[in-house]
């Protein structure tokens, strides 16, 4: 049975965030794929890879264009949609993309982990390139960068216009312990635990595909 | 201390409406992703609605408050995500520590 011909899958209540960091341009097909699947919902915004490479940021194109996908699906449809990441988005090769599961609150058994966690980090514009620096000294690399908006602040006016202070998120996908220490190190680095500096929130993830260390195949 | 992330999908412009209410209830701080969404059943040409993804992270004795504050606010139904938080860092300004 083609894609064309088989029926839309009635659509079940959300316990899991896919999140999808897939090739600019890619993010649309991605949702349509999901939501074909029976995902309950799924927006798509752009975003920044920033995987090292000496060549690219000799040439100063270190950057590349992505699209982070946020599905959320029921757990009975991650296996599927895992073999669409793997079959579509070609996700179990190296330098394609990464996606990974969060158990959400609604999930059963959201305590059952593996042994990586992702990361939200939220820090003025400007300042993802100091995370990052961060990140790269103990060895945390390939996070994504996205461009976001503060709300804490959101009721300033000037002339007439809300001002809206300009952010940005690092996520990024690791082993857990790092990750975990990596937030005392980035609140000494950065004073995130003065008010306005940031903040950094770590994830339990329980299911991951197309993480690589070093062109070698990851979890 | 347990911890939460809420993940609110609003239209467009309507994040500003949603920060106001999170913050009556409790919240001190949002940060808004512009994404788009996918329509339910793709069309030959894409159209696809602009979204503000609002993200806030709470205690998770405020999140009820919180939720049922911004439900409140929209006529139309809203959609709510919640993710466990395993652990933070920059939050001491709104009561909360490392490993609370």
């Amino acid at each position: 049975m083609n894609k064309e011909q088989k029926p839309m899958t009635t659509k079940k209540p959300a316990d899991i965030l896919l999140a999808s960091v897939v090739t600019r341009g890619k993010g649309s097909q991605l949702m349509n794929l999901l939501k074909h699947e029976g995902a309950s919902y799924a927006v798509c915004t752009f975003a920044e890879g920033t995987i090292p490479s000496h060549i690219l940021n000799m040439l100063g194109i270190a950057k590349t264009k992505k699209e982070l996908v946020f599905a959320f699906i029921d757990q009975s449809i991650e296996a599927q949609c895992y073999q669409i990441l793997a079959k579509e988005m070609k996700l179990d090769h190296p330098g394609h993309g990464v996606a990974f599961s969060i158990p959400l609150c609604s999930h059963p058994n959201h305590q059952d982990e593996t042994d990586l966690a992702a990361t939200f980090i939220i820090v003025d514009e400007g300042k993802g390139e100091d995370v990052l620096d961060v990140l790269d000294e103990l060895g945390l690399r390939g996070g994504t960068l996205i461009n976001a908006f503060g709300g804490a602040s959101m009721t300033d006016i000037l002339f007439d216009m809300p001002i809206q202070p300009e952010k940005e998120v690092i996520f990024m996908v690791a082993p857990k312990e790092p990750l975990i220490d990596m937030l005392g190190v980035l609140d000494d680095k950065l004073d995130l635990s003065q008010p306005h500096q940031g903040i950094a929130v770590t994830f339990a993830i329980s299911r991951a595909i197309g993480l690589y260390s070093e062109g070698k195949k990851g979890k | 201390m347990e911890k939460r992330m809420l993940m609110i999908s609003v239209p467009l412009g309507k994040a500003e409406r949603v920060v106001q209410l999170a913050n009556q209830a409790g919240a001190r701080g949002a940060t808004i992703l512009h994404t788009r969404e996918a329509l339910p059943e793709p069309k030959s040409f894409q159209l696809e609605p602009q979204r503000d993804l609002v993200l806030i992270v709470t205690r998770v004795e405020r999140q009820k408050d919180i939720e049922e504050s911004i439900r409140g606010g929209f006529e139309q139904a809203i959609k709510i995500y919640c993710v466990p938080v395993l652990d933070s860092v920059g939050m001491a300004h709104h009561g909360l520590q490392i490993n609370d």
